[in-house]
């Protein structure tokens, strides 16, 4: 594996373009934008180069920002040593602080299951199910716990020449200067369960958390990164990650499940080999213009939410776009590069 | 004569707060460290009822006669206090699937 690591704390005020200047090459991928392209370059380009987004979308993004938040102060303040009980009001005053003044509308299926209260619901339950939980969380060798942790490698392969800012400016350049492809994201624990080091990857679902659920974990793209960042930024053998899934209930309680996925080093090797591919498809795309349709991919994960657009004759999917989603503006579209 | 809009009738009215909407919505200056504790003890005693056996909802004609050789099942009652926190997951309950 040639990476290294460029940085694993970011800070908001380094967010800047995950495109090279003046072209629709994207440089810093993360697994989602990565999933993009693999499920369909259509896809990739309604999202991250036009910025097509849903309101709902946004209330999944939320829900899912504030679950992971409220369970990393929990893991911080028993970190520090504070007691369960203790460590649980102080996660909930801060979830309260931050979302009591969250509306969304609960007439839609997503604002019926995630809300203000069901996100803390969905908290407390999580916390008292795993009050005692047999997977630990590492400590990072600076005493802090390994929750929540950023990261971004770069390769050692990047865009083409051609594509290159400098020299399309026609400035001085050399090959230290030219931009690689970045691989960035965020690992939400880094825990010990029975003598190995997995990451944990939190998931609220409102589907039911059976095998076929679990199934969807492997192969794939998100675990397979995440696998490969933690071994970097640990320099530990990482055995895979444990998938830490949520279900939230309304009628009934809240179930958690949780599963392994696991990642040989040539399981990581080959991930990589095929992703040089996927970059470059990627790039050609971007220098092109235009992303095809995976027609193969429109009925994928309970149905692509672009599918009803895709259908109509391409004369009039601008129109569909406009009236079924919200052009986000720049800052508000998908970043690789923006840390949590 | 009335001032009522026919479709009013027609439009269903929203359902009242409930106790945890109501203090999840508070003005966070205005919520006390025993108002945090109410969210919480909310929330875990709404699970204790979604937990609990739906023996509560059984008609009439679902009674059965208790067996006097048995000892009274206080929690199928709903007679025991919840617990504040669930006991410790055990090694088989801990709901970890190998893929």
């Amino acid at each position: 594996m040639n990476i290294s690591i460029s940085s694993t704390h970011l800070t908001p005020d380094e967010v800047r373009s995950p495109f090279l200047p003046g072209t629709k090459v994207q440089y810093a991928w993360d697994s989602t934008s990565l999933g993009y392209i693999k499920t369909c370059p259509r896809l990739y380009q309604y999202i991250m180069i036009d910025g097509w987004g849903s309101r709902d979308e946004s209330i999944h993004l939320r829900f899912g920002i504030e679950y992971h938040t409220a369970l990393q102060d929990y893991a911080i303040a028993r970190a520090e040593g504070t007691s369960h009980e203790d460590a649980i009001r102080h996660c909930i005053r801060q979830l309260h602080s931050r979302v009591y003044d969250w509306t969304v509308d609960r007439n839609s299926r997503a604002g019926k299951y995630k809300n203000r209260e069901t996100i803390a619901s969905l908290v407390i339950d999580y916390l008292d199910h795993f009050s005692d939980d047999p997977a630990e969380t590492f400590i990072l060798d600076d005493g802090t716990p390994a929750v929540e942790l950023s990261f971004r490698f770069e390769l050692d392969w990047g865009p083409s020449n051609e594509n290159q800012p400098a020299i399309k400016d026609g400035s001085f350049w050399d090959t230290k200067t030219l931009q690689p492809y970045l691989l960035s994201g965020h690992l939400d624990r880094v825990v010990n369960f029975a003598e190995g080091l997995y990451v944990m990857d939190r998931k609220t679902s409102l589907s039911t958390l059976s095998g076929y659920y679990f199934n969807q974990w492997s192969p794939n793209n998100q675990m397979t990164l995440y696998t490969l960042a933690g071994k970097i930024m640990l320099n530990s053998p990482i055995k895979g990650v444990i998938i830490d899934a949520a279900q939230v209930l309304l009628e009934k309680p809240n179930n958690f499940q949780r599963g392994f996925t696991y990642r040989t080093d040539d399981q990581l090797d080959e991930w990589l080999v095929d992703l040089r591919h996927w970059l470059h498809n990627a790039e050609t795309y971007a220098t092109n213009e235009y992303w095809p349709m995976n027609d193969t991919s429109c009925d994928k994960f309970g149905g692509c939410k672009f599918r009803e657009v895709c259908s109509k004759s391409p004369q009039v999917r601008e129109q569909y776009l406009d009236s079924m989603f919200d052009k986000l503006e720049e800052d508000e579209r998908w970043n690789p590069l923006r840390s949590r | 004569m009335t001032n009522h809009d026919p479709l009013d009738a027609l439009a269903k009215p929203p359902p009242p707060p409930s106790e945890l909407d109501e203090l999840m919505s508070r003005d966070p200056l205005d919520l006390s460290e025993q108002d945090v504790d109410k969210i919480i003890a909310v929330q875990r005693q709404a699970r204790a009822a979604r937990e609990a056996p739906a023996g509560g909802r059984r008609r009439k004609s679902d009674l059965v006669e208790h067996d006097n050789a048995k000892p009274i099942d206080l929690a199928a009652l709903g007679l025991l206090k919840p617990k504040a926190a669930p006991t410790a997951p055990t090694s088989s309950g801990s709901g970890f699937r190998r893929m």
